[in-house]
């Protein structure tokens, strides 16, 4: 959502496009104030500048509305500031739902959330079955917001050192919200004794491994030229792996 | 001068850039990416570490119900049934409930939120692990940067949201890593727009230089935008990257880009 892909390779038919307002950022109304300061002494973010009296850096307001409740002469209002666009949209794969948030801001779990909620209406107004969400990057709001309320978790990790820590962080996050984990590797055969760790990991710690995945100079080509679907020793894969997946899922 | 490297897109090499740059510089290394820090499996050193908190309420017995708290909360971060209940998970310690709580009965007490770890090695690398279940990296990176002088590379988070702005905010130079993929590109202009609204110098590093798109570089040329550095694309990066080792075959690529920037 922060850094949206999958539109790029799905060229979906655009049916229709939102403006999202779900973030509220302070605004400080010159003329009743009175040059007091509080606002000033109370915000924990930083959010309160003085250039020639006070006023609001939209980029480290968080919103929370401390300096708009304790304002002596109500000169702080809360106002509606556009959080991303939504997308709804039809591929030849069925529906597709995304958003783009606006850069820099915050609230992305919140946006997550309602494309969520978009796709679940979908999904129950056209009886399917099943729905798939391409998470962000990390284990902090945005992840924590996809991985609510869902089944099962697909944790794709590569085969370095960091992917195996990430991976682990990322299966700890997703038990802690009693999600079951299903663990990929992609590029196994970069290092296959880390590959070979992570596959023990998850046998140690009862987690479903899906498969392994090669690095496929194709897979990258057709990547970046947009050759969708992928058909190449990797997109097979993928395939077999997405079966084993089903097979957990139904 | 503080340098960070950020990406919109993750996978792009901002560790790649970012440990190896500092490392061939020798300037301190901050690795802002709590959530998934990486740039210690890359720098060795002696290790040492402490546990990092924020602020979050706690009702008091004298608690009389009075719903003052569930009012200023913009977070839902408590409910009131009797007396008040708060969801710490929620909080963005903002302070407005135990402040606004006519009873004094909120006392704000610390929660661990994650470590801060500090190696001394051939340089010094400063990172934050986020506590797993954390919503918010912002706090922890706000307490990892309070360690920072004036010359330092910052390793920030993948994307173009909070964290990211965190990371980049305190920064005199923003290092965007792209690599030729329509993907980057995109991810590369959003990440443009960021940086530009925040007022900062900027250029880009091409990873994987030599995949057949060529986007990247003619976004660039056509914006007025400075390619610093390219990086090859090669087998054997991203093998070295897998076992953690740092690039000593580009030792002078990374010295020519930090002389470029600094």
């Amino acid at each position: 959502m922060d850094a949206p892909n999958l539109h790029i390779l799905l060229q979906p038919e655009i049916l229709k496009r939102e403006e999202v307002y779900i973030s509220r950022k302070a605004y400080i109304v010159r003329d009743k104030c009175s040059l007091c300061g509080l606002c000033y002494d109370l915000c924990r973010f930083n959010a309160i500048k003085i250039n020639d009296g006070y006023e609001i850096d939209e980029t480290r307001c968080e919103g929370c509305g401390f300096c708009f409740n304790a304002c002596p002469e109500k000169a702080i209002e809360m106002r509606e500031v556009k959080t991303g666009d939504l997308f709804i949209s039809k591929t030849e794969f069925g529906y597709f739902v995304h958003a783009l948030l606006k850069p820099g801001e915050e609230n992305s779990g919140r946006l997550v959330a309602e494309v969520k909620n978009r796709a679940k209406d979908l999904a129950e107004e056209n009886k399917a079955k099943l729905i798939l969400i391409d998470a962000p990057a990390g284990i902090g709001c945005p992840v924590i917001a996809s991985l609510s309320g869902v089944d099962f978790a697909i944790v794709v990790t590569e085969p370095t050192l960091s992917g195996l820590r990430d991976m682990v962080r990322v299966v700890e996050l997703a038990k802690h919200f009693r999600v079951k984990p299903l663990v990929v590797i992609n590029k196994f055969d970069l290092n296959e004794e880390i590959s070979a760790k992570i596959e023990d990991y998850c046998k140690k710690n009862d987690i479903e491994f899906l498969g392994k995945i090669p690095f496929d100079e194709k897979l990258i080509e057709q990547f970046s030229a947009l050759k969708f679907p992928f058909d190449c020793l990797a997109s097979e894969k993928i395939l077999e792996c997405w079966d084993k997946a089903k097979s957990c899922i139904f | 001068m503080r340098i960070a490297v950020a990406s919109g897109k993750g996978g792009t090499g901002k560790t790649t850039v970012a440990v190896n740059l500092a490392y061939f510089n020798s300037v301190d290394l901050f690795d802002l990416d709590v959530e998934e820090p990486n740039d210690h499996i890359f720098i060795k050193g002696e290790r040492s570490e402490r546990k990092a908190y924020r602020k979050v309420p706690m009702v008091k017995d004298n608690c009389n119900g009075c719903r003052v708290c569930k009012e200023v909360c913009n977070y839902s971060a408590i409910f009131v049934i009797d007396k008040a209940y708060v969801f710490p998970e929620l909080c963005h310690s903002c302070g407005a409930c135990s402040y606004f709580c006519p009873e004094n009965a909120i006392e704000e007490v610390d929660r661990e939120i994650g470590k801060i770890i500090t190696v001394n090695g051939d340089i010094t690398l400063i990172y934050g692990e986020l506590a797993i279940g954390e919503a918010s990296p912002v706090f922890l990176i706000k307490q990892v940067k309070d360690s920072m002088g004036k010359t330092a590379i910052i390793d920030c988070p993948p994307g173009n949201s909070c964290p990211m702005v965190e990371s980049v905010v305190d920064s005199d130079y923003v290092l965007l890593v792209a690599e030729p993929t329509p993907f980057s590109l995109h991810d590369l202009k959003l990440a443009v727009q960021v940086v530009s609204e925040l007022k900062k110098d900027f250029g880009v590093v091409i990873n994987k230089y030599g995949l057949p798109f060529n986007g990247v570089e003619k976004y660039c040329k056509e914006n007025g935008i400075e390619i610093i550095g390219k990086i090859p694309f090669k087998a054997e990066i991203a093998k070295a990257y897998s076992r953690g080792e740092l690039l000593y075959d580009l030792k002078g690529l990374f010295k020519e880009i930090y002389e470029v920037i600094a």
